[in-house]
């Protein structure tokens, strides 16, 4: 016991050593403290993204489903992340790092105009960082200590004073550059501990075909079908309708967003990379390292029910099964190691969403709304005491404030109505910002009437509303589809925005898609600016070419 | 089909390419981990030649996304490697 102490103490201290030798850098100016000053390499971004979305709720949470489903849990993961990364990766990367923006909120102010703009960066930045990153901050620690008291028997208190401290005192001195690098070293720890308890999960049942035996032999068709890669057509808890759901519902949209509720810190990951190519060597690293830290904390999980057979019953705490192998498997020293490894990804998650939540409440609210003109040295103070903020309202999470959470979870299920309207404000030049109000705010009204009316209306007694109760899956679609027709008709009953709104952010981003009547236009103005120049109207312009081309 | 459009389409195909490879290392990594061991390495030689060919069609996707914002023609080439025809943003 000792010994796995004495790891998890030389982790704390690596982190704070981390948090000091960058402190000078993060002092600098804003672009450093908040953007590692543009120069963070993609493949080091991508480690810590995956570092920010996998946590110790990745291997309680995957860890509990792998359990009660099997080895194709795999897909749970690969159909909500999978496509959705790479086109993330491919489609719009590029574009969203040429913007060169301070934060990706910003986009709304510079693709729409007017009030819809405003209110939408508004809206977007409160919910970020003051119920968003609070919120999944709170659970983030909150999984730390259903890790932390079966294995080391920490009660609530003792976890977050081992957690919070370091954590916050590392982004608090060296800013995000602190954070990436400290990612880096917090997922090679996760990796080794993680992959112990696979390595030696698989060797307690004598190697992979005995593990396979074994099901086989306990659980009879149960047993194979945990062993099938694919879900199946009927399973109670992820037939392959559900993958099928994730896998559209996921990926529409995605890497059109600005900052969705669940992944907010990801424009922070492609601002602040050196250039917009390494900005998609960022979310293809991030896929394959995400996808392999998720494959390690569940997979072993599937051979959780031979040793805890009640994990499988309905209603069981599936969530224990790998706090239970933990501390099964691992000897002294392995323990404390992988014990350092979960508090690494429980760190790496609450430094990330303090950092980004900061600079959001700073820039976003503060700085558009409160002082405009301020000195770097004055959004520094304020930026880290936004990050106090956030801490203590994750706290209060911590400490049986769950309505934060409640809402967190209703605004993210709110939100999946509006994604397909995140593309079309890449690829389509008509779509305007009461187009986007319609989708974010008319998106949450039809989720309350598809979603919530039927509900309602059973509990109010209404016994003939159980017919409108669809499966989750067909609601998302149903959902999608509505909202998408809502701002698709309010985009052509309203007007375009102006004209110099939409050359200015073509000139900036390039988008793809139909920008027709925008290229016509800056293609015209090209050519009429050099033939004024020139005394020549038939000379074309080198813009000319540029967007007539 | 536009080429702006034709460029969304190809971007969306490259980046099937690399999903694919991806959930073929995950599947054949779970395989090997249950014991299916031909199946296993079989998925992990597909996700080596799809990693393969997604890297080989993202290079020249993205010459041809920075060529259309420098303003010249884009000269995209297949997936394949192959040398495709221009396409006029």
């Amino acid at each position: 016991m000792a010994l796995d102490f004495a790891i998890i103490l030389a982790y704390l201290a690596l982190m704070l050593g981390i948090g000091l030798y960058y402190r000078r850098f993060a002092a600098k100016n804003l672009e450093n403290f908040f953007l590692a000053g543009r120069s963070v390499p993609g493949w080091l971004n991508g480690v810590s993204y995956s570092a920010a979305l996998v946590s110790a709720d990745a291997a309680s949470g995957y860890g509990g489903l792998a359990a009660v489903t099997g080895v194709f849990v795999c897909w749970w993961y690969l159909t909500r992340f999978g496509l959705a990364l790479f086109v993330g990766a491919v489609l719009f990367a590029v574009f969203w790092r040429r913007l060169a923006l301070f934060t990706s909120l910003e986009f709304y102010e510079l693709r729409f105009t007017g009030r819809p703009a405003s209110l939408l960066r508004f809206w977007i930045a409160f919910r970020t960082s003051f119920i968003a990153m609070p919120a999944w901050t709170g659970t983030t620690l909150l999984a730390a200590y259903k890790i932390m008291e079966p294995v080391m028997g920490m009660g609530k208190t003792t976890t977050l004073l081992w957690v919070v401290p370091v954590s916050f005192l590392y982004v608090f001195l060296s800013g995000y550059k602190g954070v990436v690098v400290s990612n880096l070293v917090q997922m090679v720890i996760f990796t080794l501990g993680t992959g112990s308890v696979a390595v030696l999960t698989v060797a307690h049942f004598g190697g992979p075909s005995a593990l396979a035996a074994r099901l086989l032999a306990e659980y009879g068709p149960a047993g194979a079908e945990m062993l099938r890669v694919v879900p199946p057509l009927r399973h109670d808890v992820f037939p392959l309708a559900a993958a099928f759901a994730w896998l559209v519902g996921q990926t529409v949209g995605y890497g059109g967003d600005a900052a969705p509720v669940g992944g907010a810190v990801e424009g922070q990951r492609i601002l602040s990379t050196r250039s917009p190519r390494e900005a998609v060597t960022m979310y293809v690293v991030t896929a394959l390292t995400m996808f392999t830290f998720v494959m390690l904390v569940s997979l072993p999980c599937v051979a959780a029910p031979l040793l805890w057979p009640h994990l499988r019953d309905p209603g069981a705490d599936r969530e224990l099964a790998y706090g239970l192998l933990m501390k099964e498997m691992l000897p002294h020293g392995l323990m404390g190691l992988a014990v350092a490894g979960l508090l690494a990804g429980v760190m790496s998650t609450v430094s990330d969403n303090l950092n980004f939540g900061g600079q959001v409440m700073l820039n976003d609210l503060y700085r558009r709304w409160v002082v405009p003109s301020g000195s770097d040295r004055h959004y520094l103070v304020v930026g880290k005491l936004c990050m106090v903020v956030i801490l203590a309202m994750a706290l209060a999470v911590v400490y049986s404030v769950h309505i934060l959470f409640d809402v967190a979870v209703f605004m993210l299920q709110l939100s999946a109505a509006e994604l397909p309207a995140n593309w079309a404000q890449w690829w389509w030049w008509r779509f305007n910002g009461k187009a986007r109000v319609a989708a974010s705010f008319g998106g949450a009204g039809i989720f309350c009437l598809v979603v919530l009316g039927p509900k309602l209306l059973l509990r109010a007694g209404a016994t003939w509303a159980s017919a409108l109760v669809l499966p989750w899956w067909w609601e998302t679609f149903l959902v999608m589809g509505l909202t998408t027709v809502l701002w698709v008709a309010v985009a052509l009953l309203t007007k375009p925005d102006p004209e110099p709104l939409l050359d200015e952010f073509y000139r900036r981003a390039r988008p793809l898609g139909s920008w027709g009547p925008v290229r016509a236009r800056l293609a015209a103005a090209g050519a009429a600016t050099v033939a004024s120049v020139n005394g020549d109207a038939g000379q074309p312009a080198r813009e000319g070419r540029e967007v007539a081309s | 089909m536009s080429g702006e459009w034709r460029l969304v389409a190809v971007g969306f195909a490259i980046a099937s390419l690399g999903a694919g490879a991806t959930a073929l290392y995950i599947v054949g990594m779970s395989w090997l981990y249950v014991g299916r061991f031909a199946l296993g390495s079989a998925a992990l030689v597909g996700a080596a030649v799809g990693a393969f060919a997604f890297r080989r069609s993202l290079g020249p996707y993205l010459d041809a996304l920075d060529a259309r914002a420098d303003g010249g023609p884009v000269q995209l080439e297949s997936p394949d490697g192959g040398n495709g025809e221009p396409i006029r943003p």
